[in-house]
């Protein structure tokens, strides 16, 4: 691997990211940082203005006092000019007053400010950001599988399932098929240095572009050119915490898997597109880790039942947790877990 | 292909291999790359190392001793120990050369750091 200093800094170097945890963190230090004073200042206007009031009621008392004294008896002193005085005073004091009116209002809008800046930088840590395939070209796509509507509802499945993935602190992630790289690229930039990645794909060509899509995108894959799982049992049993399976899940003839012709492999599934899959399935209970979950993506022709059943039949528990139509297709991406007994 | 790659591989799919592990590695290029160390990350990963085969497999390329022989107890705290575990898991590559079966002699080709674990029909 070429950019091994790059894969580890990837995390907290650069600029271009658009969710870079270290901006995130700073930005969220610096606001914790002036919050604070924000909230001291906000605090001093409010007594302040506070006892102006208390102040600007004294002064209407004491002046019609005043006036009322200055009318009943005949003083020795001129208090009218003292009364004129005071009415100043008070005058001065509601100028102040609005000024005071003024700030905090101003206050108030870094307030919401702040706040929205907080609230917008705690999920993006759990955001995962489309990696960059500029460095792919339509040649690359003739062996390839390109991303389409299914590589990104995958991307968003597990979008929407970081914080579960992170409570249970993986520590080796596996996709199998992982063509372009997309989603396991995508994946590995949202949770970072914490866990190992591993990219399985039967096509030589696909596996040298999940490499290449990891360099673009600075994060480490460890990517080996396999049919699923076979050279990794039996020393993976019981050791992948997070499965990632975008399967060839397209109906076909059996015949049209073709191991001659790589791009079909990528999406001919044979009988009920379920052929492939159904090779992995049996194996699940035997790799996954205690806490291990399982994503795959499916269309409705492959049964989701039928899935259910068989993987209920090995006591691992099947839920939709997304789905979407595009086109002709209608997709939906599946978790499994062990049922706990 | 990191030595954390190796750690998994085998060659138990093939037809008469009883366990196929580990598998010996003729590098003609390797490559050490940097990577920061994560403590925490290394010694979740050790419980799921085989430690005899990771020795086995530096031994390979030729850091006979550089590793002891077994996993030292209280590991998450010895922090020469996660380094060195972290060094070799994470920081050695092999970017070309062989993986060979230990009972058939099969090689399998790494290139550009990819290992080809493909197997040809008649093989399996």
């Amino acid at each position: 691997m070429e950019d091994g200093t790059s894969t580890c800094t990837s995390v907290d170097g650069t600029e271009d990211f658009g969710d870079n945890p270290t901006r995130d963190s700073l930005t969220e230090g610096i606001l914790n940082l002036l919050k604070p004073t924000v909230d001291c200042l906000e605090n001093s206007i409010k007594n302040t203005r506070q006892s102006q009031v208390e102040l600007r009621t004294q002064i209407e008392n004491l002046s019609a006092e005043l006036s009322v004294i200055s009318q009943n008896q005949q003083s020795p002193i001129d208090l009218e000019s003292y009364i004129k005085k005071l009415l100043d005073a008070r005058k001065r004091i509601t100028i102040v007053n609005s000024i005071l009116q003024n700030a905090q209002d101003r206050l108030n809008k870094i307030h919401q400010l702040s706040a929205k800046e907080i609230w917008k930088t705690l999920p993006m840590m759990d955001k995962i950001e489309t990696p960059d395939l500029s460095h792919l070209s339509s040649t690359d796509y003739e062996n390839v599988y390109e991303p389409a509507e299914d590589s990104f509802l995958m991307l968003d499945a597990l979008e929407s399932e970081i914080p579960f993935i992170k409570s249970i602190k993986p520590t080796i992630c596996l996709e199998i098929g992982s063509g372009s790289g997309i989603v396991l690229t995508g994946l590995a930039k949202c949770l970072g240095s914490d866990c190992a990645y591993f990219s399985i794909d039967i096509n030589p060509h696909a596996a040298q572009v999940t490499q290449k899509t990891a360099y673009k995108n600075s994060v480490s894959l460890q990517v080996v050119n396999c049919d699923l799982v076979g050279p990794l049992l039996p020393q993976i049993q019981n050791k992948v915490d997070l499965l990632v399976f975008n399967p060839p899940y397209v109906p076909t003839d059996e015949n049209e898997i073709d191991p001659q012709s790589l791009i079909t492999l990528s999406w001919a599934g044979g009988s009920r597109g379920r052929t492939v899959m159904d090779r992995l399935f049996p194996v699940i209970p035997q790799i996954m880790s205690p806490s291990g979950v399982f994503y795959l993506l499916i269309v409705k022709e492959n049964d989701e039942e039928d899935i259910f059943n068989v993987m209920m039949s090995y006591n691992w528990l099947g839920s939709v947790i997304i789905e979407r139509k595009a086109g002709r297709e209608f997709l939906k991406v599946l978790r499994f877990e062990r049922v706990k007994v | 292909m990191k030595l954390l790659t190796h750690n998994l591989l085998t060659s138990k799919c093939l037809k008469g291999v009883t366990v196929g592990y580990p598998l010996a590695i003729v590098a003609k290029e390797v490559k050490v790359n940097e990577i920061d160390f994560n403590p925490e990350f290394i010694s979740r990963m050790i419980q799921k190392v085989d430690w005899a085969a990771l020795c086995k497999a530096a031994e390979n390329l030729g850091h006979s001793d550089e590793l002891p022989p077994n996993v030292v107890d209280d590991y998450e705290n010895n922090e020469e120990f996660l380094k060195k575990a972290h060094h070799f898991l994470m920081e050695i590559e092999v970017m070309n050369g062989d993986l060979i079966c230990p009972e058939t002699g099969r090689k399998f080709p790494v290139t550009d750091g990819i290992p080809n674990m493909l197997a040809n029909e008649d093989e399996v």
